[in-house]
């Protein structure tokens, strides 16, 4: 209403406002609109109107050991370094919800620090780190380095989560006799259990959709999805990056579909 | 407590360790100095003043006869290259030459192999390249060099593209900003009018592009902006335009493409501080007679403006490192400062250079940030939306 009562009495600035918003939502959509149907399109031309579709690019893609590797690295890449950022990322915000915890602000602009620093700051300084000790050129590298991005989202969402937990249920749980063990599988995990899958999307989705960290410590064996579309897309763009960019928004929007409605829940339940 | 300890060493030996290490490799030295060491300790009290004497020469000679050996001319003569141009000729003739007479004094006969050693500057350049630690890249970033006798001196015209490089990086920055904060604030106040229902098929739209994979993005905007791509097919379609614009690989590519990119990071912040503006401000403001135009300025703005400082800079820090984009979709003098980082990273093998230009660009972004912040108020930043 505000807009209405702002500018509804000049009724060209009114509309122009919402001209302008459309333009800027077809100017955001458009290049999506543009891909997916280029990608099926049965000729290599990157124009419209599309005079015939084809799965062949799909095919092309499906048919190519490169891009099945790719698939393959990108795959074990994004498992390997969401299984690690979680598990480390989970014990830290477990450590630091707890009160009294020891240079706490120092820690947290510390984890803070992989989210502010250029992606290619950090990609050159792990690739100098990474070449001397023998981790470039190896998906344990690349799965390490991931992992030291992606870190900080899983703190961030499971202290999110931890920050609503009553932790007077584990002091129960302790006082009728249940081992801290018990206690956290019985009580907290399934407490911050949306925290911790949020963390692990958001894990899957920076490793999944990193190029730069893998431009520079990743060797062609183990180029992953995105660095084999860079390479492609340095050379000539064929209509094949094409239908392997469908495939990786694809997941990557589903992903992001699965983290909206882990949050929705949350919503609902507090 | 001890939960958050593996991550923490996880950190600080997974990252801090290693961006420390960098920021010192910016002044590390240690590959000539390893390789001219007996000329760096015959050199120590050398005071610059005239020709050192017969003892820095052997030492040299002996130095540079290892060096051979090891097969490590080249690789000194590039690391000598980047103080003075010249001297990898100067040490590849020299050591060709070797072995040297063994009558004469090692003066006499590096003097005779080339007169360049008999010359002052050629030994101050020396000694300054065989200490441990170099202000070399330092220097070099922000378009300075050090002259043989110590002098600091501004770089030769055509190495002087660093501080350019910093300005465009800052430049094309603050553009996309502006550029975002256009496209964005219509957007953000439709979105904080419509219904609900009609909001939340509007957000989709926003969304889903922020979703998408930069790469992909970038790759479509490749697409579309290429010279036999889908908007100059359209633009000749319709005798708009005679032959293909030049916008792939131009500083019009990289601004439509950095703007697509970074526009839901203002979108957001600006529609959350434009919802949390309760209406009755509004009401009020009108009701007490202040035209529509006096209370958007007054009342209005100044309650939205959090969301305004967010969101820009939020945009303008993330486009001040931004590299996929510019690097593929901009031509040679569209590149920005994360370019220069990766060249000189894989192309050119000068890793102390690409330190120095990381620590430069840290330290630029720190240094505006704060800047800003003090000018225009505090910043938050939600990282969760900030992905």
């Amino acid at each position: 209403m505000i807009m209405g009562l702002l500018f509804g009495r000049s009724r060209l600035v009114y509309f122009g406002i919402y001209a302008a918003c459309g333009l800027a939502l077809a100017f955001l959509i458009l290049p999506l609109l543009v891909i997916i149907p280029l990608s099926f399109n049965q000729e290599p031309y990157f124009t419209f109107p599309i005079a015939s579709y084809s799965l062949r690019w799909y095919e092309a893609l499906a048919q190519s050991d490169q891009w099945h590797l790719a698939a393959v690295n990108s795959i074990i890449v994004a498992l390997g370094s969401t299984a690690l950022s979680t598990v480390l990322g989970t014990l830290a915000a477990l450590g630091l919800a707890r009160s009294g915890f020891p240079f706490r602000s120092f820690f947290q602009t510390m984890l803070v620090l992989p989210m502010v620093v250029p992606i290619i700051v950090t990609a050159v300084s792990l690739y100098f780190l990474y070449s001397r000790i023998g981790l470039t050129g190896s998906l344990t590298g690349l799965i390490i380095a991931h992992a030291t991005v992606a870190v900080p989202f899983v703190v961030v969402t499971v202290g999110g989560a931890l920050a609503s937990f009553d932790f007077t249920l584990v002091r129960a749980g302790n006082s009728l006799g249940a081992t801290p063990w018990r206690c956290f599988w019985k009580i907290t995990f399934p407490l911050i259990l949306p925290g911790i899958v949020s963390g692990m999307i958001f894990a899957f989705i920076t490793s999944f959709d990193d190029v730069v960290i893998a431009l520079f410590i990743s060797n062609a064996p183990q180029w992953t999805l995105p660095r084999q579309m860079w390479s492609g897309l340095r050379e000539n763009v064929d209509p094949t990056i094409l239908a392997a960019a469908v495939l990786l928004t694809i997941t990557t929007i589903s992903l992001q579909l699965g983290l909206e409605l882990i949050k929705r829940n949350r919503k609902w339940a507090a | 407590m001890l939960l958050a300890l593996p991550l923490l060493l996880f950190t600080l030996v997974g990252y801090l360790a290693p961006i420390a290490f960098m920021l010192e490799r910016s002044i590390d030295n240690s590959i000539p100095h390893g390789l001219l060491s007996r000329a760096s300790a015959a050199l120590a009290d050398w005071d610059g003043g005239e020709l050192p004497g017969e003892g820095a020469f052997v030492a040299l000679v002996s130095d540079l006869h290892d060096a051979e050996a090891a097969g490590r001319t080249a690789l000194l003569g590039k690391h000598l290259n980047y103080d003075q141009e010249g001297f990898r000729a100067l040490l590849v003739k020299t050591v060709r030459a070797f072995p040297l007479d063994g009558s004469r004094s090692a003066k006499t006969a590096l003097g005779s192999v080339d007169t360049r050693w008999l010359d002052i500057e050629t030994w101050q350049v020396l000694e300054r390249a065989a200490r441990p630690y170099t202000l070399r890249n330092l220097l070099t970033v922000v378009d300075l060099k050090q002259l043989p006798g110590g002098d600091i001196a501004a770089l030769p015209e055509k190495s002087r593209i660093h501080l350019e490089i910093l300005a465009r990086t800052i430049l094309v920055s603050a553009a996309v900003c502006v550029l975002c904060a256009l496209i964005g604030f219509p957007v953000a106040l439709v979105l904080a009018t419509v219904s609900d229902r009609t909001r939340n098929l509007l957000l989709i739209l926003v969304l889903l592009p922020f979703w998408t994979p930069v790469l992909v993005r970038t790759t479509a905007w490749i697409v579309l902006l290429q010279n036999e791509g889908v908007i100059n097919r359209l633009l000749m379609h319709f005798d708009l335009a005679e032959t293909p614009l030049p916008l792939i690989f131009s500083r019009t590519g990289v601004l439509i493409a950095m703007t697509h990119v970074l526009l839901p990071y203002m979108i957001i912040p600006i529609y959350v501080a434009m919802k949390s503006v309760p209406e009755n401000y509004i009401r009020a403001s009108l009701s007490l007679g202040a035209n529509p135009l006096v209370t958007l300025r007054r009342v209005y703005l100044p309650l939205i403006s959090p969301g305004i400082r967010n969101g820009s800079m939020l945009v303008f820090v993330l486009a001040l490192g931004y590299y996929i984009t510019p690097a593929l979709v901009g031509g040679p003098s569209d590149q920005m400062l994360s370019y220069l980082i990766s060249f000189h990273t894989a192309q050119t093998l000068n890793w102390g250079l690409a330190s120095a230009l990381s620590l430069l660009l840290l330290v630029s972004m720190g240094l505006l940030f704060w800047v800003l912040t003090k000018a225009l108020g505090p910043v938050k930043f939600q990282f969760e939306a900030a992905r």
